[in-house]
């Protein structure tokens, strides 16, 4: 069994290594050269966006409120041609044009002045810490499972080699990574649902197990009701269009013609991918309600609890293994959007010149997840409700800007950084009185602070008036014209 | 498949559903009605996405979608079994919508890059 997780550990640290020579300049380091052709571009992107968030995190959550957990995951079945729609034409061309690296250089570039750059930069830092917190917890979940070759040292040689391929190859190794990660995932989320429709085949009839349900868990808005489904829903179907270590990928595409089949290949391995959610969750919650499998202790084990009483033995090392890999993914990505923030864009915008900025990358990666371990021990919250607060500030704070703003001649630098910093500022006060108790919203916290930056967008943007001549850059023409 | 042209100067209809958009989304968190809300993803989704030059047409019969769907599952509550309403979910949320919208967009993917 050990032997396929140390194979697993030494691809890794090979790509590593080669990531540590052929990442010579930035344009490597942060954007993998811009090299990415179809394949390539689906796996990392869907191994960025399946995370612990997904292999943990979703099957906790549909245990505890059930169907209307969903709500989350299906608008992957459509964000993939939003995104292509809304941003894959403006992030390309800008950043081929400008040079820009990072998304934050592509605000600089269509927003001028030193503003949206400045507050984009610091919620992307605030981000990461908070989502590289979500894998780590989900990390922690699967080194206290009930398999018998989970343990604290496996998990923590794995964040060793995850800290070592993202600082020493970035974005290139992350990519490389993710391809092979991505696989796996997809492996995994399928025979996970083979063995799970096996499992509901021994299953009693299902009305003798509704009377040992949480009222509505069954139905489509779960326990949590509509307006909290739908908040999801909205929060998820938009934000997705401001997750930066997904969108980045816009801009290390080869050409725009490798997209033509993105959306379809990206969605249906978001839905296999996404399968986990309900196999796993559905499948536990069902046994308990059965008798026949003890409820677990806390909802994030549901998911080591699947594996361990649905799944044959021989699969656990792999299906570890593949719940690893979508962790490291997804973490290694936002380790290399931090790290831009911190190594590039914050020095540049505060006028510091960085005389090593590939080494800064690599300091900025180890302290990222340095500060992400911090928070994960110091909170006792559900992975998917850290996910969903996480996701939620990228899209409070980027989604207006990057939806309307790449598009709208009309918005201009102040419209833009006053939507960003009250996305930035609503996001973090109301997601802080939620939970602390301060706070009962119906909704999420995060789509309050959604309609707090879009309207500030909005409604600022009309009353200044701006238009392409008075107030774009050349990156904005690029994007209107 | 008409494509309505990038909003240099938005017009009065862009402009119009995003406030509309703006202000369901704001209405839908304050208040927490679902029928708000389920307003808001019928404006709000395909809304970004034709401000971004998608298909039109599409786009018009997606938001109809979305609104049909959703409401569907909000009236029907109570009067069909729970797990016909969840099964009903993922067919018109997720399965449907996701064979249909990347496949318009590779089919239209030739005129979109030209733009």
């Amino acid at each position: 069994m050990m032997a396929v997780g140390i194979a697993y550990l030494l691809v890794l640290l090979a790509i590593g290594l080669y990531s540590l020579r052929a990442s010579r300049d930035p344009g490597g380091y942060f954007l993998a050269g811009r090299s990415l052709g179809l394949v390539v571009a689906v796996l990392s992107t869907l191994a960025s966006i399946m995370s612990g968030f997904v292999f943990v995190g979703g099957p906790g959550l549909f245990h505890r409120v059930g169907f209307g957990s969903l709500w989350i995951i299906l608008s992957g079945s459509f964000t993939g041609a939003l995104m292509c729609w809304v941003l894959a034409k403006p992030l390309f061309r800008i950043s081929r044009r400008h040079g820009s690296l990072t998304l934050t250089e592509v605000l600089r570039n269509r927003f001028p002045g030193r503003w949206t750059a400045l507050v984009t930069a610091i919620a992307i830092v605030i981000g990461v810490v908070g989502y590289l917190a979500v894998q780590l917890k989900a990390l922690a979940v699967i080194a206290s499972s009930a398999l018998p070759f989970s343990s604290d040292a496996a998990v923590l040689t794995a964040v060793l080699v995850l800290v070592f391929y993202s600082a020493a190859g970035g974005n290139l190794a992350g990519v490389m990574t993710d391809v092979l990660q991505g696989v796996l995932m997809l492996w995994v989320s399928s025979f996970a649902l083979v063995f799970a429709v096996q499992a509901w085949g021994d299953l009693p009839p299902l009305d003798s197990l509704y009377g040992s349900l949480p009222e509505g868990w069954l139905g489509p808005w779960g326990t949590v009701g509509p307006a909290m489904a739908l908040g999801w829903f909205l929060v998820f179907a938009l934000g997705s269009m401001a997750q930066p270590h997904v969108i980045n990928r816009f801009m290390m595409i080869r050409d725009l013609s490798v997209l033509r089949w993105f959306p379809l290949l990206l969605a249906s391995g978001m839905l296999v991918c996404g399968m986990i959610w309900i196999s796993a969750g559905f499948t536990v919650r069902m046994l308990n309600a059965a008798g026949t499998l003890a409820a677990p202790s806390h909802p994030d084990e549901a998911l080591p609890l699947f594996l361990a009483a649905v799944t044959p033995a021989w699969f656990w090392p792999l299906a570890y293994v593949g719940v690893v890999a979508a962790i490291m993914s997804t973490a290694d990505s936002f380790a290399g959007v931090g790290s831009a923030c911190l190594a590039r864009d914050l020095p540049q915008l505060v006028g510091w010149r960085l005389r090593r900025p590939l080494a800064a990358g690599r300091i900025a990666t180890v302290g990222l997840f340095s500060v992400a371990g911090f928070l994960a021990a110091g909170t006792d919250q559900l992975t998917a409700y850290l996910g969903v607060a996480a996701f939620g500030v990228f899209a409070a704070c980027l989604g207006p800007v990057l939806i309307l703003g790449l598009h709208w001649a009309g918005a201009g630098s102040v419209a833009a950084g006053v939507s960003v910093t009250g996305g930035l500022v609503a996001g973090l006060v109301l997601e802080w009185a939620v939970w602390s108790g301060r706070l009962t919203l119906p909704v999420p916290a995060s789509l309050a602070a959604l309609a707090v930056s879009l309207n500030l967008l909005l409604w600022v943007g009309l009353a200044l008036k701006n238009t392409p001549a008075g107030s774009s850059t050349s990156a904005a023409r690029d994007v209107v014209t | 498949m008409t494509f309505p042209t990038i909003p240099k100067h938005p017009s009065a209809a862009g402009i119009a559903a995003s406030l509309a958009f703006g202000l369901a989304l704001a209405g839908g968190a304050w208040t927490g009605n679902a029928w708000v809300l389920v307003g808001a993803a019928g404006i709000g989704l395909p809304l970004v996405a034709w401000l971004a030059a998608g298909p039109g047409r599409l786009l018009l019969g997606f938001s109809i979608w979305l609104f049909a769907v959703l409401g569907a599952l909000i009236l029907l509550q109570g009067h069909l079994p729970a797990l016909v309403l969840s099964l009903l979910m993922l067919a018109g949320v997720w399965l449907i919508p996701m064979l249909l919208l990347p496949l318009v967009f590779a089919r239209s993917f030739d005129e979109w890059i030209r733009r």
